[in-house]
């Protein structure tokens, strides 16, 4: 699904992502983790064409994802608050990514029922723009916008993080869900080795930009994971 | 029970959720409605002495009749694409114990007071007042004007009615507008004008009063008709009302997303523009601009205006026999014929002599006498050589000679009583003076590209906060810069609404005003889009323009020079080539012909958008 080939991005000089060889196979679930400053973010940007590479390219389906649109038609995102619209009201939002991949009313209204419970009773019909919502229920609002379309790739970055423990464990179920019913392919990264082993069967720990441990998910290499970061 | 639908109506005009907005949306339409009704009634007070001109001899009304079949026929192919069904505003009370008739007229009437017949309404009184009253009886003229406006009502009604059936069946529009093509060949080609035959009708509701009977019957027709009508199609799929239901639901630009992918950008950047401060502040900025053309304006038709002094009233003979006579002076008198002169101008004198007024062009008047030239006798030594010449008591205007050239100075030396004739073909009046009018020039275009301007030089600045997502969703950039040149035309074409205003003053400012349009959103709205794309800095939407008006303000002034720079050469080509005088057509044509590349020179600014978005990207994460 998602290929990468030589990949390194330099920043004044420095390597802050070397990659020369990565594959993440369809309907996979991938977790990247690493310190503050490992190259997560860097690399899920690359992903989604938002920073130009050094060297190197990625492709997704076979098609290079740099200053192309394809892969926008199966890929749902949410890095960070750079993704909301702030000045609209969280319908608004979702309506507004529904009508940019065509979504007809009964998919929109099926996306809502099953979100219904994540969104709890904050989100929806409170008249409150997106700027005006906690941070936690803005990053809800922007993590239910990179699944509403049923995507066959979704990219999340740090999503746990400022979500209330009953949102987290809603959300890994969601997640869970989505791979079991659509063989969705996720990329997750976290600091966090509890939650990223409990969604993700691949752990990929990047250090300074590069891959030191690619490992599948198992007691032993739970282990091991634990090991790496005491230090 | 119509007087509470009525009231219902009003608030949910003013009670909506978003105020804000809506209050702005309403101020807007008000405005536009109330430049809408005052165009209404001058063109209805100025269509008779137009018409006067336009085929002398012939009154203005029976000129107006013979083309009113026209005008309604035009009407009533511009009200199937316009007028809209007013059904959705009952939705409400279907289910309530609200009597249907009730409903049934309450939608009748808000067919009948739709803006376009409230303008026409607006138009056809002050044209009435006008041309009609004075030269037909009371009764003739009323029985003439409410004929006419049961006639555009009844067209009302029909659209109404014809509607919904074209809704469904575009092509029946095809024999409608056969049948119009086959009465204006008819008109043309052989002497079955219908035409003539309507005018006959309207005219004659002037001589026979009680033939307006006919047309109230018909609109009273119609209007049980219709009633009828959505009697039996009284639920909304009858109505054709409940389309297709999408995603949209929520947003109160709904019109606009239901209007493709284009209408969903365009809806996104009105959000952006009023539901934060910076860009709001902004807009309120560009209403305010518009009070400036009417000094520049003022200051430019009052120089070019050149203010005549009033004279000294005297009569030439009971002067000039008064006057002293010996053996060391002479009388001189001055028989001027002035070809046309201003209106309320008087000739002046003016010459080396005190008596004359010396050099001062607005000292001493001539005097007209009954065959209309201008006179008056002065008392002057002999033998001193004596110049003179005449103005119409400014600086300003100089007397011109037959061939057209500067009348020079003149000059006699006086031995005896003499009379000097002397002939002007003509005056020079100081009007279009090159750098003012350089400048009006400038001004207008400038004030109709403002609020244009203002916003696409940001470009994507705005969507700074979320450009992230911008390039991450499915959006089409393409159509995404398109929208905002949408938004730019309609800024424009506003500005130029409200600029409208100020032709009381000159007509002349309606080509210019219209060639600012042309220019603006030809060349100006695009040119600024493609320097957007150098912009690398993030708008905050939240701080106040004052703010940070001094730092922003001088770099969105630096933004401008490369306008400023391309309209200055275009000035000077055209002083080089010696078509100054042109210059408003020169304007409107470079327009044009950017509008005819306008794919092509958008094509630019997508490409340079293309080149620079991850500079773009990266410059607008920084805070």
């Amino acid at each position: 699904m998602i290929e990468v080939k030589n990949l390194t991005k330099n920043y004044n000089g420095t390597t802050v992502l070397d990659l020369p060889e990565l594959h993440i196979k369809k309907g996979e679930s991938f977790g990247l983790v690493g310190n503050n400053g490992a190259g997560k973010t860097t690399f899920f940007s690359l992903i989604l064409d938002l920073i130009e590479s050094t060297t190197g390219e990625i492709l997704s389906n076979g098609i290079k994802t740099a200053r192309s649109d394809h892969w926008k038609d199966y890929t749902g995102s949410y890095i960070d608050e750079k993704f909301l619209i702030e000045f609209l009201y969280p319908e608004e939002y979702f309506e507004f990514i529904a009508d940019l991949h065509g979504l007809s009313k009964n998919e929109y209204d099926d996306f809502l029922n099953r979100f219904n419970d994540f969104f709890s009773t904050e989100i929806l019909k409170q008249k409150k723009f997106i700027r005006d919502l906690s941070k936690g229920n803005q990053k809800k609002v922007g993590i239910a916008a990179a699944l509403l379309a049923k995507p066959e790739v979704i990219i999340l970055d740090e999503p746990f993080p400022h979500l209330d423990p009953t949102s987290v464990f809603r959300l890994k179920k969601m997640l869970q869900e989505f791979k079991n019913e659509f063989n969705t392919t996720l990329l997750i990264s976290s600091h966090d080795l509890n939650h990223v082993t409990e969604v993700c069967e691949r752990i990929v720990v990047l250090d300074k930009g590069k891959i030191v441990h690619d490992l599948t998910r198992g007691e032993e290499n739970l282990k091991l994971l634990q090991n790496y970061f005491a230090v | 029970m119509i007087r509470k639908l009525i009231l219902h109506q009003w608030k949910s005009y003013t009670r909506s959720p978003e105020r804000g907005e809506n209050i702005l949306g309403f101020i807007v339409m008000g405005v536009l409605f109330l430049i809408l009704a005052f165009y209404a009634i001058t063109v209805g007070y100025y269509l008779p002495s137009v018409l006067e001109k336009l085929i002398p001899g012939e009154s203005p009304i029976s000129i107006f009749n013979s083309g009113l079949f026209y005008f309604i026929a035009f009407s009533f192919l511009f009200r199937i694409f316009i007028q809209g069904f007013p059904s959705q505003a009952v939705k409400y009370y279907r289910a309530l114990p609200v009597k249907r008739k009730t409903l049934i007229t309450a939608l009748l009437l808000k067919t009948i007071t739709n803006y376009i017949n409230i303008v026409f309404i607006l138009f056809l009184v002050s044209f009435t007042i006008k041309a009609v009253i004075p030269h037909y009886s009371f009764l003739s003229s009323m029985s003439w004007m409410f004929s006419i406006i049961a006639i555009e009502l009844c067209n009302s009604f029909f659209t109404f009615l014809l509607k919904k059936k074209i809704f469904s069946k575009p092509t029946l529009l095809l024999p409608i507008i056969i049948i119009l093509i086959i009465v204006v060949v008819l008109e043309f080609l052989s002497s079955a004008s219908t035409a003539r035959v309507a005018s006959h009708l309207f005219n004659s509701f002037l001589n026979i009063p009680a033939f307006s009977v006919l047309p109230l019957l018909l609109l009273a027709y119609m209007y049980l008709l219709t009633f009828h009508w959505i009697d039996k199609n009284y639920y909304p799929e009858d109505l054709g009302v409940t389309k297709r239901e999408k995603v949209k639901s929520y947003s109160r630009y709904s019109f606009l997303e239901n209007c493709g992918e284009v209408g969903s950008y365009i809806a996104l950047e009105l959000k952006m523009i009023f539901r934060n401060k910076r860009p709001r502040t902004l807009f309120y900025h560009s209403l305010i601009f518009f009070i400036y053309p009417s000094f520049i304006y003022k200051q430019y038709f009052d120089e070019a205006k050149p203010v005549y002094p009033k004279p000294h009233y005297a009569n030439a003979a009971v002067e000039s026999s008064k006057l002293p006579s010996n053996a060391d002076v002479c009388k001189i008198s001055f028989n001027v014929n002035s070809g046309k002169i201003p209106k309320g101008a008087y000739v002046y004198i003016s010459g080396n002599n005190q008596k004359l007024g010396g050099n001062n062009p607005a000292s001493v008047n001539l005097y007209k006498n009954a065959e209309g030239n201008w006179e008056r006798t002065f008392v002057i030594e002999k033998g001193k050589v004596l110049d003179y010449n005449f103005s119409l008591g400014s600086q300003n205007v100089v007397a011109l000679d037959s061939t057209g050239n500067t009348l020079p100075k003149s000059y006699i030396v006086p031995w005896s009583d003499t009379t000097i004739n002397i002939s002007i073909a003509n005056w020079k009046t100081p009007s279009n003076q090159g750098g003012s009018f350089m400048m009006i020039v400038f001004w207008t275009i400038f004030i109709i590209s403002y609020a244009a301007l203002m916003y696409g030089q940001y470009l994507f600045a705005w969507e700074g906060g979320y450009f992230d997502f911008i390039l991450s969703q499915k959006v089409n950039i393409k159509k995404y810069i398109e929208a905002k040149y949408y938004i730019m035309a309609a800024a424009s074409f506003f500005a130029f609404a409200i600029m409208m205003v100020y032709i009381y003053m000159s007509i002349d400012l309606l080509w210019l005003n219209i060639a600012a349009l042309f220019y603006s959103l030809g060349v100006n709205s695009v040119f600024i889009l493609f320097l957007g794309t150098y912009n690398r800095k993030r708008m905050d939407l939240h701080t106040s323009m004052m703010s940070q008006q001094g730092r922003d303000g001088f770099k969105q002034f630096l933004r401008n020079i490369p306008m400023i720079l391309l309209m200055l050469a275009i000035y000077f080509a055209l002083t080089w080539l010696g078509l100054k005088d042109y210059m408003p057509f020169a304007f409107g044509g470079i327009g044009l012909i950017a509008l005819l590349f306008h794919k092509q020179l958008m094509d630019l600014s997508i490409k340079n958008f293309e080149k620079h978005r991850y500079k773009m990207a990266v410059g607008f994460r920084e805070k």
